[in-house]
């Protein structure tokens, strides 16, 4: 049966509509920092013995190394078991449920393995009242969220959990008894404009952040010995606000979600073994493709045969119009990914092409203060034939080994043309 | 100075035109960034592309290399000697490897055929949706009304009347924006279905005489037309055909979008013509009324 438009009323109208609805939305959401806490009482439908994961659905058997590596640190970090071997067989056996953070309104960066106890950010869209959630960046090089579970790793996110968490939540605390909580577009912003990229370059949104809270901090009560310990991790990680900064993303392409009509991209994110795309008019239907290889810039003793292919939640960042998209934004970051400075630049000008707008409110001094490319458009990547390129970290392939590099991406198109065929059969019958 | 490029494939078509007299001359005809037209006496036309898309007219060389358009102009001589294709300055080594069409009519399943008038409605929903400026779909677009018209009198009813095709078809040839006008490419697509699938449905085929073409339209796009209304394709072209005659639509919406992305609205208008013309052509063979869904599923 022929579902009919109004004859007034055209689909290309519709999308029209529906896109502008969109992205509007998608800028105009309003992320703030407003809570610290265990996943399990944080993160809606968060369980004991569940594990969410970045990416789309996957099972155990289908997981790469760095992702099955961070899921036996998870395991040992609960304490469901005392060592991989027994991580390993619970893992395998089906007592541990494994979901994707996107299904819990939560994201984590490269394997994104939350576990129940894992303290997480939750930050709430003033704007639109949705709310969004991540884990705590732990470092780079050898970290779970690179496969490492080492007693180092489990020491550190014990750290994060036990001092961290409690010390950033009682600077929070005493932050809300003056605001809702602290807004984290703005650090977005600014930090746009002094060459952060806001997805592998935060250090001047870390710098931000620690300026923004650090008189809350002291003003909170936290013991001299647990500050100096929360300010020594927070300075010596550049990524501090990387998961905030995703957290954020996420909390704004949900509020550009579930828009009937609409064909502008939501979710983009990797499990390791494959990508996914979720549309706005399309629901919570995943459309996927086997993960891409990363063109990447090595840590000494690594190579390109050592890597895993692409990882992680944080591409989120591009979702929402910032990230790999504002490279041009951020020129410094090519000593950390590879390429050069007018390729950081051309990159950022091919993703025009391929999005709905520029960002209002994200701009880009260095090409005359243009709004970031906002709103991935699924026709107008199936029209150019340009797929989003984004700048990532590198796992190794093994588990428990950690971080090997950093590079840049190209999405594969098969996932976008997924879509649109489905948006047809969807909106077209 | 001489520029030596590689050529990975060579059409099956071209490969013989450019062959059948060696000591002809053929001349440049059009330039663009990333291809030119030859055309090869007599009256055939080879497109030499950086593209990847292989047809049996296409010449496609290595993407490394000078903007044609700065290196070449419309005259310029080419000649084949051996393996090497001079044109201009470009000195053109054709590789080994060939591409022909497949004998597509024998892919041809009618019953199977039947089960994708669904998807042809979902195809023409979504070919609206791109809303790209200039196509045949643009309501904004200024011969927009001269097509409304062709679709809504000529396309729609039922049954559809082949003569009325021709007159009517023959009177918008060449109108359009674009290098290939946007009528011209959603007429190649059209007359490509519709005539490899004449064997099955009692009409047709459709043989728009080339005098007539030439007359309204560019030299380029006449001969374009002419070979898609003798069924030689692209191979995307060809996938989206393949997944018509082999009743597989969920293939169908997929290799649709490959055709789309070419030219700026070029791939949109083709498009357009080969879903339209798969309806028409399921409408002859099952007596059906699927043509007027798939028009006002156009936005007609």
């Amino acid at each position: 049966m022929v579902r009919e438009l109004s004859s007034s009323v055209s689909l290309r109208d519709e999308v029209e509509k529906a896109n502008q609805m969109a992205v509007e939305r998608m800028m105009e959401a309003d992320p703030f920092w407003t809570d610290v806490g265990p996943a399990i009482k944080l993160v809606p439908g968060m369980k004991d013995r569940m594990l969410l994961h970045a990416g789309p659905p996957i099972s155990w058997e289908n997981m790469s190394g760095p992702v099955k590596g961070a899921v036996v640190g998870a395991c040992l970090y609960e304490g469901w078991a005392k060592d991989a071997v027994e991580a390993e067989k619970l893992a395998k056996g089906g007592s541990i449920a494994f979901e994707p953070c996107h299904h819990h309104d939560a994201v984590g960066p490269m394997a994104g393995i939350i576990s129940p106890s894992m303290p997480v950010y939750q930050v709430t869209d003033r704007k639109y009242g949705l709310r969004a959630y991540s884990n705590f960046n732990e470092g780079i090089g050898k970290v779970l969220r690179y496969g490492a579970y080492s007693e180092e790793v489990l020491k550190r996110l014990s750290f994060m959990e036990k001092v961290f968490a409690p010390a950033l939540l009682a600077g929070l605390n005493e932050l809300k008894k003056e605001k809702p909580g602290l807004p984290f577009k703005p650090i977005i912003t600014q930090a746009l404009t002094m060459g952060d990229d806001c997805h592998n370059r935060y250090n001047a949104a870390t710098g931000l952040f620690i300026r923004e809270l650090t008189g809350y901090l002291i003003s909170s009560g936290v013991s001299r010995e647990e500050l100096g310990k929360t300010f020594a991790f927070m300075n010596s990680n550049n990524f501090t606000t990387l998961n905030l900064g995703m957290a954020s993303a996420k909390a704004m392409t949900m509020a550009a979600h579930g828009i009937k009509y609409s064909t502008i991209v939501t979710t983009m994110a990797r499990n390791g073994t494959e990508i996914g795309i979720r549309v706005s008019g399309l629901g919570d239907e995943w459309f996927t493709a086997p993960a891409p290889v990363v063109n990447g810039l090595w840590f000494p003793g690594f190579t390109a045969k050592d890597a895993n292919p692409d990882l992680g939640d944080s591409s989120i960042t591009e979702t929402a119009g910032y990230g790999g998209f504002a490279m041009a934004a951020a020129p410094a970051i090519v000593s950390w990914v590879g390429g050069s400075v007018a390729v950081a630049v051309e990159i950022t000008k091919k993703m025009y092409e391929i999005t709905y707008t520029k960002h209002k409110y994200f701009l880009i001094p260095n090409l005359d203060f243009s709004g970031t490319p906002t709103g991935v458009d699924v026709r107008k990547v199936v029209k150019t034939g340009i797929t989003p390129n984004i700048n990532t970290g590198v796992a190794h392939k093994d588990a428990g080994v950690g971080q090997v590099g950093a590079g840049l991406v190209v999405f594969p198109m098969e996932m976008f043309k997924k879509a649109l065929r489905a948006y047809a059969t969807k909106y077209g019958l | 100075m001489s520029l030596a490029l590689v050529s990975w494939c060579t059409g099956a078509k071209a490969a013989v035109d450019l062959s059948r007299e060696p000591a002809s001359t053929s001349s440049v005809e059009q330039v663009f960034p990333n291809s030119f037209y030859l055309k090869v006496p007599p009256d055939d036309l080879v497109n030499v592309t950086r593209k990847k898309i292989r047809s049996p007219v296409n010449i496609n060389v290595e993407e490394a290399g000078p903007d044609f358009s700065s290196v070449l102009k419309v005259g310029d001589r080419a000649r084949l000697k051996g393996e090497i294709l001079s044109v201009g300055p470009l000195e053109i080594r054709l590789g080994l490897h060939r591409y022909a069409n497949s004998d597509i009519r024998a892919a041809l399943d009618v019953g199977r055929m039947l089960n994708v008038h669904r998807h042809l409605i979902a195809a023409a929903a979504l070919l609206q949706a791109f809303n790209l400026k200039d196509s045949i779909l643009d309501k904004g677009g200024r011969a927009y009304e001269d097509y409304r018209s062709f679709f809504e009198e000529t396309l729609a009813p039922s049954p559809f009347d082949v003569r009325r095709f021709e007159r009517n078809a023959l009177k918008l040839v060449g109108l359009g924006s674009g290098f290939t006008p946007s009528f011209d490419d959603f007429l190649s697509g059209f007359l490509c279905v519709f005539n490899l699938a004449a064997v099955v449905m009692g009409e047709g085929p459709v043989v728009l005489d080339h005098a007539e073409l030439r007359r309204r339209t560019n030299w380029p796009s006449a001969k374009l037309m002419d070979y898609m209304q003798e069924g030689l394709m692209d191979e995307d072209v060809e996938a989206v055909v393949a997944s018509f005659f082999t009743g597989d639509g969920d293939a169908l919406l997929f290799d649709l979008q490959d055709v789309v992305g070419r030219g700026h609205s070029s791939g949109l208008d083709l498009a357009t013509g080969l879903v339209a013309s798969a309806a028409v052509v399921l409408d002859l063979m099952n007596h059906g009324s699927l043509a007027p869904k798939v028009v006002s599923a156009l936005g007609f």
